[in-house]
């Protein structure tokens, strides 16, 4: 018998003891519970009264977030309306943003109305939910939510930025998007605005990011799915889009954004990037 | 089955291969253990991220094999301070046909140690165990072959002296 056999007798002795194998029997069987609790409440939406604590159109009712001083400050959110159900066991809670200062006011409608409608449809969803459950379940209890709002992530001297969110409190589901503008000139930022015309932004921006992905799993033992990569053939980070979800931080750089689940398990969230001046300083342009 | 039921009906199976693997690293069952259940629950987070489920046997090893080297790295003091007393052996070249697996374990550099154990213990390709090291075929076989010539055996693991 060789010894390269020998060994692999050996190693083929090695066993897991019972008690980890009574453990991870049991973790796996809490996975499953979860799973079905999860599918469950996809369905299920139980009321048994619904309160709708208002859904206050009235302008007197906005609530002024970011009323900062300064005369360049003029770019600013505030709610317009609030809709709130809270009810033993789900909740919806969609605060409607709206932005204001903007120069170009046919622009700032479109935001405005894009807005409105995202967290209209959202309401819509939610009370359907409400009646499919009447229907299915009766008075039966069961969980789910939702909430939907917004958060300034850049109030600085140059950029005003805002993140407005849907989170689903039962799947974990989280969608956000973003909002940045220039309170200099209140123009409203999109991502290709921040690059010179005709210039290729998307590859030194996605080959710095893959990068730093790349750095993030081996340093910091992140899970940043990349294609190509770890015996993937499909699916995760190839390239930005054109259109890529970003916001620009108080300091005046690009942050690019990520879906959850998109370039990374859910328990890393919605990644973002800080690029960098240097990786763009050739294509992009004063914004 | 969604693949979250394929990888819990794969690991329950392979629950002692994973161990294995990772007692390898780690040459103690408590660690070892703890490698198995963080790397199962890294597992099921990531799991959607697995698009062919073929690959599940790679995906996990991979998983395991990252994790073991994190863990050890945070151990790293205590392991560091062995290596004084090891001292003396340096210089001298390490008979690999007299020694038992475990001795074999304890000795043979980590580099070389992952991969005769992916090759030989558990029957992987090149190509498979370029994958879960995340290193490229060449210096798979490269390192393979240092390998094999330190423990003076040729390519099918049967001794050359």
């Amino acid at each position: 018998m060789s010894k390269m056999h020998e060994w692999k007798m050996d190693y083929e002795k090695l066993t897991a003891s019972n008690e980890l194998k009574e453990r991870m029997e049991k973790k796996m069987k809490r996975e499953r519970t979860k799973n079905r609790m999860k599918k469950w409440s996809a369905v299920a939406v139980c009321a048994i009264a619904v309160v709708i604590s208002g859904l206050n159109v009235s302008p007197s009712f906005a609530n002024t977030l970011s009323d900062i001083p300064g005369v360049k400050s003029i770019v600013k959110v505030l709610t317009l309306n609030k809709y709130e159900v809270k009810d033993d066991g789900y909740q919806a809670e969609i605060n409607v943003a709206q932005v204001q200062g903007l120069k170009d006011k046919k622009v700032e409608k479109e935001i405005n109305e894009k807005l409105k409608a995202k967290a209209d449809a959202l309401i819509a969803e939610f009370e359907e939910g409400v009646e499919d459950c009447k229907e299915h379940f009766g008075d039966q209890t069961v969980h789910m939510g939702v909430t939907s709002d917004y958060v300034v992530k850049t109030d600085s001297e140059d950029y005003y930025a805002i993140m407005v969110y849907v989170e689903n409190n039962v799947s974990t589901a989280f969608y956000n998007s973003f909002y940045s503008f220039n309170k200099d000139t209140g123009e409203y930022l999109t991502f290709p605005s921040l690059f010179k015309d005709g210039a290729d932004y998307v590859t030194p921006i996605s080959s710095y990011i893959k990068n730093e992905m790349i750095r993030l799993n081996n340093e910091e033992d992140k899970w940043f799915a990349i294609n190509g990569m770890y015996d993937r053939t499909e699916g995760g980070f190839e390239q930005i889009a054109e259109d890529q979800k970003f916001y620009i931080n108080e300091d005046g750089d690009i942050v690019v954004v990520f879906s959850k689940y998109d370039v990374a398990p859910g328990c890393e969230g919605s990644p973002e990037f800080v690029i960098p001046k240097d990786v763009v300083k050739d294509v992009v342009k004063a914004y | 089955m969604d693949k979250k039921q394929l990888f819990e009906t794969y690991f329950m199976e392979n629950l002692d291969r994973a161990y294995r693997f990772s007692y390898t690293y780690t040459k103690n069952r408590e660690d070892a253990e703890d490698i198995v259940s963080e790397s199962t629950i890294k597992a099921l987070k990531s799991i959607g991220q697995l698009k062919n489920t073929q690959y599940m046997k790679v995906w996990f090893y991979r998983i395991i094999a990252n994790t073991a080297l994190t863990y050890l790295r945070k151990k790293n003091k205590v392991v560091y301070l062995d290596y004084d007393g090891l001292g003396e052996k340096e210089g001298i070249e390490d008979d690999y046909s007299n020694m038992s697996f475990h001795e074999m374990i304890e000795t043979l550099e980590p580099k070389y140690k992952t991969i005769i154990v992916l090759r030989f213990f558990e029957n992987m390709t090149l190509p498979e165990i370029a994958q879960v090291l995340e290193l490229s075929e060449n210096t798979v076989k490269t390192r393979l072959y240092r390998a094999l010539k330190l423990l003076k055996m040729d390519m099918e693991g049967d001794g050359t002296v």
